[in-house]
This record gives structure tokens, C-alpha cells and sequence, in this order.
């Protein structure tokens, strides 16, 4: 049976401060496989690893996408650490075995972050996921991904407002045209039916939002066919480890 | 007769009738008298019209969260992991105001408005009593724009998922209890 694989949410988004360096090392000892953030392009071309669309810059906010990479760099975190850079990531974990999942809200964003880890020759640890805030359809945010890269990972985030009747919109017909290998759900619409459904259709199945043992523990059991869950991600990723790690091993 | 809301003082032109068949004089006081069950006995002069027990009964659902939160060790744990937020609802048609604060440990509720809130929501009583009962989704009423939000989306998202655990919890306990 395979084992499920942990994703650090923003490092370790809730022992930490979120998507700074601190909390991807943190999460990194804690033992993840692999961190998950944000990625976000600045006017020049830089990528920042960052949630946030915007930045406060003298007392309001400006999008990152017009901001200069000059400017993001004089702004501090609450940890007064910089908003890291993608190299800069890639630099600190390139001795590490782990994978990286990016969230993106344009394809752009998505073919600079191929770029960048082409040059640091990890492109084949790289995932580039759909964010669940966004409604846009599979071709609209992959169409040009797949077409600049034909191997780099994807995943199809379900979007929140369809929640709770995922299966007409799982878009399987779009994710097998563009190559798309997982779908990612929130933990509280992933039911069993779901994961069967999207194994049975050869996809992987991640789990994103969880926090509390109870629910940890549900997905970390559930099995279809000697097949666990993918993935699972989480701002707790010491808890995700440790419960991997006491239920799988058994 | 006629009676009149105890909180908006509006007139009360109907009494449903489970309400109307529970309707008593109390001897003692001789005063009329509605059992409504599991209220208990509510005398007249505190009668609420219905809009009003919608709210009233939401704050007790959330105060019933709170006793749970000193009771269950499970839920205590969870609550002992997540940072404090404090969040304000504020329900329209009719008004009506109450925050929860949750985190370090705690579930705490109050009636009103607090200037220290950390995530604002904004919506109808109907749409929150629904969201609620679990008759809609939370996520799909705000991007319908029907459930507005201020402030830390990602505890907000917390939050839900914290009520979701809270129900759950309780469902349980009345469960056992009732057995």
C-alpha cells in the first residue's frame, strides 16, 4: 500500500510564521515530503513566494504585479524575515529530498516558475496547482503550462463554491486532454465516494485543510483497493507526520 | 389580547400552533403561561416574536458550543492548538450581534458587538440559521456573495471547519447521553 505523501502548508503554516524561511525549515525537520505555497510574479519578473495578491506599501496596498522586485525585498514579514524569493527557496532546499507544490493564479506564474526550476534542475519536484479560490476552467489556467512543459506535474483544485457537488465539476475530460494527474479537495467535501471516483479514473487523490486528529486520522485510513490517500496537506504538518507515520507503519 | 415581542416589541399577530395547544394559566401566579418545550415555560412578558427566537436561539446553539469546549477534553485539545481569533457575526433581517472568540484553548461567546474582532461576517439570519442546520454550504454562500467576510480568510475557513468539529463533538455526546 502506498504511503500518503505530507505536504508542509506553507512550511508549517501554524507553528510558524506563514511562507517564511523559518517555517519551511521548521517543517522540513518536522519531516514533510514536500512544502506547498503560494507563488506570485512580481512587475520585473521575480517570483515571491507569498498568499497575499497585494502588499502594504506606505500605509496601503499595491498588487505584487506592480511592485518591483527592489521594492518586495524592503518589506518584512511579521519575523521580520524578507518575502522569499523563488530562488532563494530553491537555493536553501536543493540539497533536501523533497517536492514542492506551487498554487497559481496565472499560467504565467506558472511558466516562470518552470523557468526557475529548470535552471536549478528540479523541475521534475515541482507541482503546479489550480488555488481553490479560483472558479477559472482547467484549459484557461493549463492550456499554455502544458504546452511550454508537457511533464511538469499539475493539479486540479476543486473550487470552494462547488464544494459540495464536486463530481460535475471535476473536469476529468479536460484533465486527461492536458495531462492534469491529481485533484486536490477540501477535507470536508473528501468523501469516499470522491476517492474511488477519481481513482477508478487513474488520477491521485490529494486532501488539503487539515488541522484536527480526528479528521487526520479519517483520511489517513481510508483505502480503496490497497490504495490510501495520495496526499494530504496541513498547517499542523508535525501532527500529519507523526499520524502518518503511527498508522501507516502498522 | 394581544402579545408583543419581548426584545423588538414588535406585535406578535401569530402563534404557531404547537406553541397555541402548549398554552397553560400558571396557578401560582396566576398568569397565562406557553410551554414551549425545550425552553421551558416562557411567561408572556417574555414572549419572543419569531424572528427574534431564530436569534435567540442561535446565541444559545453557540453557548451550548461553549459548555462543550470546558467539557470535552478532545475539542479542548484542538482549541489548545489554534492562535486566538475573535470573530463577529453580525446577522441583518433582523439585526442582531454576537462574537465568538475561539483559540489558546478557549470558546467563548457574547452577545453584541466587539471592537477587537479579527474576522467580521456580514449575512442574513436566514442564510447563518441555515449554514447552521447544515442546510447550506458555508464556501458557496460566499461566493454567491451571500455570506460577506472580513479579515483573516484563512481562519476564517478555520472557523467553519472548527464548528463543523464542534457539531460533530456534540452530535456524539447527545448521542451517548440519550442512550
Amino acid at each position: 500500500m502506498n504511503k500518503t505523501f505530507v505536504w508542509g502548508h506553507r512550511g508549517a503554516g501554524f507553528r510558524d510564521v506563514e511562507n517564511s524561511m523559518s517555517s519551511f525549515k521548521k517543517a522540513v525537520d518536522m519531516g514533510v515530503d514536500g512544502i506547498k505555497t503560494e507563488a506570485q510574479l512580481s512587475k520585473d519578473g521575480e517570483i515571491f513566494l507569498c498568499f497575499q495578491q497585494s502588499l502594504g506599501k506606505n500605509g496601503e496596498y499595491v498588487p505584487i504585479k506592480d511592485l518591483d522586485s527592489s521594492e518586495i525585498r524592503t518589506l518584512r514579514l511579521d519575523n521580520n524575515e524578507s518575502v522569499l524569493t523563488l530562488p532563494e527557496f530553491f537555493s536553501e532546499f536543493k540539497n533536501h529530498n523533497i517536492r514542492y507544490n506551487f498554487d497559481i493564479r496565472d499560467p504565467e506564474i506558472g511558466i516562470r516558475i518552470i523557468e526557475i526550476a529548470r535552471k536549478f534542475k528540479v523541475v521534475d519536484k515541482i507541482e503546479l496547482a489550480k488555488t481553490a479560490m479560483d472558479g477559472s476552467l482547467l484549459p484557461d489556467i493549463f492550456g499554455k503550462i502544458r504546452e511550454f512543459d508537457k511533464n511538469v506535474t499539475l493539479i486540479n483544485t476543486i473550487f470552494l463554491k462547488y464544494a459540495t457537488n464536486e463530481k460535475e465539476h471535476l473536469e476529468l475530460e479536460s484533465m486527461r486532454d492536458l495531462n492534469i494527474q491529481g485533484i486536490n479537495v477540501k477535507y470536508n467535501f473528501a468523501t469516499f465516494e470522491l476517492f474511488k471516483l477519481v481513482k477508478e479514473n487513474g488520477f491521485k487523490f490529494y486532501v488539503w485543510g487539515l488541522l484536527f486528529n480526528r479528521s487526520i486520522q479519517k483520511f489517513l485510513k481510508m483505502n480503496y483497493k490497497g490504495q490510501s490517500v495520495d496526499a494530504m496537506m496541513s498547517n499542523f504538518p508535525d501532527r500529519l507526520v507523526r499520524l502518518r507515520n503511527e498508522i501507516q507503519n502498522n | 389580547m394581544s402579545l408583543v415581542c419581548n426584545n423588538c416589541g414588535r406585535k406578535i399577530e401569530t402563534v404557531s400552533l404547537q406553541c397555541s395547544q402548549s398554552i397553560t394559566v400558571n396557578s401560582e401566579t396566576n398568569k397565562w403561561e406557553c410551554d414551549m418545550g425545550r425552553c421551558g415555560v416562557v411567561s408572556f412578558d417574555k414572549f419572543l416574536c419569531e424572528n427574534c427566537c431564530i436569534n435567540s436561539s442561535i446565541l444559545e446553539i453557540f453557548r451550548g458550543f461553549e459548555r462543550l469546549s470546558e467539557e470535552n477534553q478532545e475539542l479542548h485539545e484542538e482549541l489548545d492548538e489554534l492562535k486566538t481569533n475573535i470573530v463577529q457575526t453580525k446577522l441583518e433581517n433582523p439585526d442582531f450581534a454576537y462574537w465568538v472568540e475561539f483559540g489558546n484553548g478557549k470558546f467563548k461567546v457574547g452577545k453584541g458587538e466587539t471592537g477587537d474582532a479579527t474576522i467580521n461576517i456580514k449575512c442574513s439570519q436566514e442564510v447563518w440559521s441555515d449554514i447552521i442546520a447544515g442546510r447550506k454550504n458555508s464556501y458557496s454562500e460566499f461566493f454567491k456573495g451571500n455570506l460577506k467576510v472580513e479579515g483573516d480568510l484563512q481562519y476564517f475557513v478555520v472557523y467553519i471547519d472548527l464548528l463543523d468539529l464542534v457539531s460533530e463533538i456534540n452530535h456524539e455526546v447527545e448521542v451517548v447521553y440519550n442512550e
